[in-house]
């Protein structure tokens, strides 16, 4: 926000026009009313306020009563919603955490893959060989995919028994089947794999437009100081990325944090809720249990969780630099 | 000098979030309308109306219902049907709270295991009011079915149809391993006995399905039933399908991958296309999915049975679709005339409605010749009376689906303790039913 469409400081416009006689109501044309910078932001805070503002205020209003949205009577229960998550005996507290681990444990497979994979794959595409478009166009391909696509895709691909790569394996001599949606550690092999294919590109694209913004300035210099490619990408490539692999990092930890359909569409959950994450879990007490109070709780406790993250994600990244 | 700081504008906001919310939560709360229906006569001759039809119909059956609906309308050209059909699962988010905003359809099509929760939420009307104007009788009814639609003493729901889930078999298949494919097996040993013979020629005579919960719950629920067990106790409050009988119904499931009688690791879909490329001899499952589905695919050598004898008793899991009048602000009587019309219409000529795959609920529909003519559907109805219904208890459904079938289908992928699996599931059920008696105890 700009200080000159503030109000408070009348003091640089008077400075910059003396010659004019004293203001009355209705100002000159391009002196902006104190309200002017509001009416600009209002389309966006209408907006803002419906579909974030008022959904999240009422969702913790929601997470403290037993709410079914079709039922007439909701009662107030305070913080018995929340509570009920830290009770360790308590059914659905097991339930969540659970799905709560898988979620994490889906973060901690996939963040590294993510960050490292697309990271080594700018690097090759920002080389300057014939096709270089093509193979940009080409991995970035299947981000542009919804993801009930990408579950289809799959689930023909890797289902066990009638699946295309445990037919190719077979014919390579794999006699066992191998259970890539049903069995650990098989599922999140694939769970992890399906989506490192999915979303690399996009992480892909946003490196290579850090890359480019390097000055070439800075290898030249390294290059006459004797720095070879690693030492190069080291101490010139890293640490200009460094607010870029900050945005790629956040962004990825948070999408993961989210995932849903990958698992909802190919592994169900199996086996025994081991791959039930915590959207998943939230959306069947909350939409097909109708608990919806309780399921307002675990959203909270879930965002919560992942602003603290995000914010450790900055201060790290951040102390770094100074 | 304005006063317009940011602080004033963030209160200012702030406040209107508040009171968005406020009026959010207001503006949320159903709005049950306490309106009765008028009394109306059978036959609609009124002003043209157009009437709002919704249901979940959204595979081959939907073709179906619709030409039905345009024979009625040739027949009753002062009533036009608009027919909304959406997949199940969100019709049963849409339709609760379409009614509660005052945008219901005037009748809608669902199934006998919602109709509890459904009348519980009050988004539809008793209909015992228009019982006899649309012409239903008790003697026209399997008891079963009759009793499906009564709930707290009042009648809910107008049942179409009977789903019993069936045994498919693949005639080729058995065939080819020196079995009769025109004496398919009605109890256990002769089922064992195929199974065995078939696994000697190579073949996994019963692709069990460990993932898909459609087709793992219902092979249980059917079982459970056989071995004399019940899935809840008479309130709804508890569950039981952890018994002897439920323990026994699971080990018998187990064994059929155990002794190589199915593959391990099996999805529904993996079943049915096993089935199609005669790769499996035997799919348990219901008449609605799996009639049209079968009889599209070129070659395949198929009939229909009921499905066999493996406990002490037959039962099969059925299900069926039921008509219900949404509740309205204020009743139109000439809409609701059209409505009684229309369902006494299509009641009476569900044999149309039979090619779906589901057969009809009316019983001398049931055994007119018409039905004779459809080979699979007249052998599904020679399984009728010993069909089984889930117990009419409001949010039964979500009990059934989130903790019975994914316990089933984890014991099937583990082939872990069945009774400890159903132990654990009996708990997290027990615990879903009683705060659902308490949930819609209060409405």
């Amino acid at each position: 926000m700009t200080a000159t469409t503030l109000p408070g400081r009348p003091a640089d416009d008077v400075a910059r026009r003396p010659a004019e006689p004293p203001r009355r109501s209705p100002g000159p044309p391009h002196r902006p009313r104190p309200w002017t910078p509001y009416v600009f932001l209002a389309p966006f805070l209408l907006i803002f306020g419906t579909f974030v503002l008022v959904p999240a205020v009422s969702g913790l209003w929601m997470s403290l009563h037993n709410w079914d949205f079709f039922l007439p009577d909701r009662p107030f229960v305070g913080l018995q919603n929340y509570i009920d998550l830290f009770t360790p005996d308590a059914l659905v507290a097991q339930q969540f955490w659970e799905s709560m681990r898988a979620t994490g444990l889906f973060v901690v497979l996939s963040v590294p893959l993510l960050m490292a994979i697309p990271l080594g794959l700018a690097l090759l595409l920002n080389q300057r060989f014939r096709g270089r478009t093509f193979f940009r166009a080409v991995f970035f391909a299947p981000y542009v995919l919804g993801v009930s696509v990408i579950g289809l895709l799959w689930q023909y691909l890797l289902n066990g028994n009638t699946g295309l790569i445990n037919g190719y394996l077979a014919e390579l001599g794999v006699t066992e089947a191998v259970p890539w949606l049903t069995a650990t550690p098989w599922v999140w092999v694939s769970l992890v794999g399906v989506t490192v294919w999915w979303t690399m590109g996009f992480n892909s694209v946003v490196y290579l437009a850090g890359l480019q913004n390097v000055d070439d300035a800075l290898y030249d210099a390294a290059k006459v100081d004797g720095a070879n490619r690693w030492q190069q990408f080291v101490h010139v490539t890293i640490p200009q990325l460094r607010p870029v692999l900050l945005f790629v990092l956040t962004m990825t930890v948070l999408a993961s944090a989210n995932m849903f359909g990958q698992s909802y569409l190919l592994t169900a959950g199996n086996p025994s809720n081991e791959t039930r994450t915590a959207i998943m879990f939230i959306a069947e007490v909350g939409l097909e249990q109708f608990r919806m109070g309780l399921a307002a709780a675990m959203s909270y406790l879930l965002a919560l969780l992942l602003i603290v993250v995000s914010a450790l994600n900055f201060l790290f990244l951040r102390q770094k630099e100074s | 000098m304005s006063t317009l700081t940011r602080r004033t504008v963030l209160r200012a906001i702030g406040a209107a979030g508040l009171a968005g919310v406020a009026a959010a939560v207001a503006g949320c709360a159903p709005t049950i309308g306490t309106a009765r229906m008028p009394r109306v006569p059978a036959a609609y001759d009124g002003p043209p109306v157009t009437l709002k039809f919704w249901n979940g119909l959204t595979g081959g059956d939907g073709p179906v219902m619709r030409t039905l609906i345009e024979e009625f309308t040739r027949e009753h050209p002062n009533i036009a049907i608009d027919m909304y059909a959406l997949p199940w699962g969100d019709f049963y988010q849409k339709f609760p709270a379409a009614v509660t905003s005052g945008l219901a359809p005037d009748f809608a099509l669902m199934h006998n295991f919602q109709v509890a929760t459904n009348a519980a939420r009050r988004v539809i009307m008793p209909v015992d009011e228009i019982l006899d104007t649309v012409g239903l009788a008790e003697a026209d009814y399997l008891p079963v079915v009759w009793g499906s639609g009564v709930y707290r003493d009042q009648r809910w729901s107008l049942p179409l149809d009977m789903w019993p889930d069936s045994l498919f078999y693949n005639r080729r298949v058995l065939e080819q391993a020196g079995l009769d494919p025109d004496a398919p097996p009605t109890d256990r040993a002769a089922y064992e006995h195929a199974l065995d013979t078939l696994a000697s020629a190579g073949i996994s005579g019963h692709w069990l399905p460990a993932v898909d919960p459609q087709g793992v719950g219902r092979g249980f629920d059917s079982l459970l039933w056989q071995f004399g067990g019940e899935h809840y106790d008479d309130a709804g409050t508890a569950a039981t399908f952890g018994s002897r009988a439920g323990v026994d119904a699971l080990t018998w499931q187990q064994t059929l991958i155990r002794e190589g009688w199915s593959p391990r690791n099996v999805s529904g879909s993996d079943a049915s296309t096993a089935f199609k490329n005669d790769q499996n001899a035997f799919l348990w499952g219901g008449p609605g999915a799996l009639i049209n589905d079968l009889g599209s695919v070129d070659g395949l050598d198929w009939d229909v049975a009921p499905l066999p004898q493996i406990g002490e008793r037959r039962a099969a899991f059925s299900g069926s679709h039921q008509f219900v009048v949404a509740r309205q602000p204020r009743f139109d009587a000439d809409r609701l005339a059209a409505v009684v019309t229309f369902l006494g219409w299509i009641l009476a000529n569900s044999i149309g409605w039979a090619t779906a795959g589901p057969v009809p609920a009316r019983l001398p529909i049931l055994d007119s010749p018409e039905l004779a003519e459809l080979t699979a559907q007249s052998h599904v109805a020679e399984g009728v009376e010993h069909i089984r219904f889930y117990p009419l208890v409001p949010g039964i459904a979500e009990v059934q689906t989130t903790i019975l079938y994914p316990a089933i289908g984890d014991a099937l992928l583990s082939l872990g303790d069945p009774g400890a699996a159903l132990e654990t599931a009996t708990t997290q059920a027990s615990f879903l039913l009683q705060e659902n008696a308490e949930k819609y105890g209060r409405a």
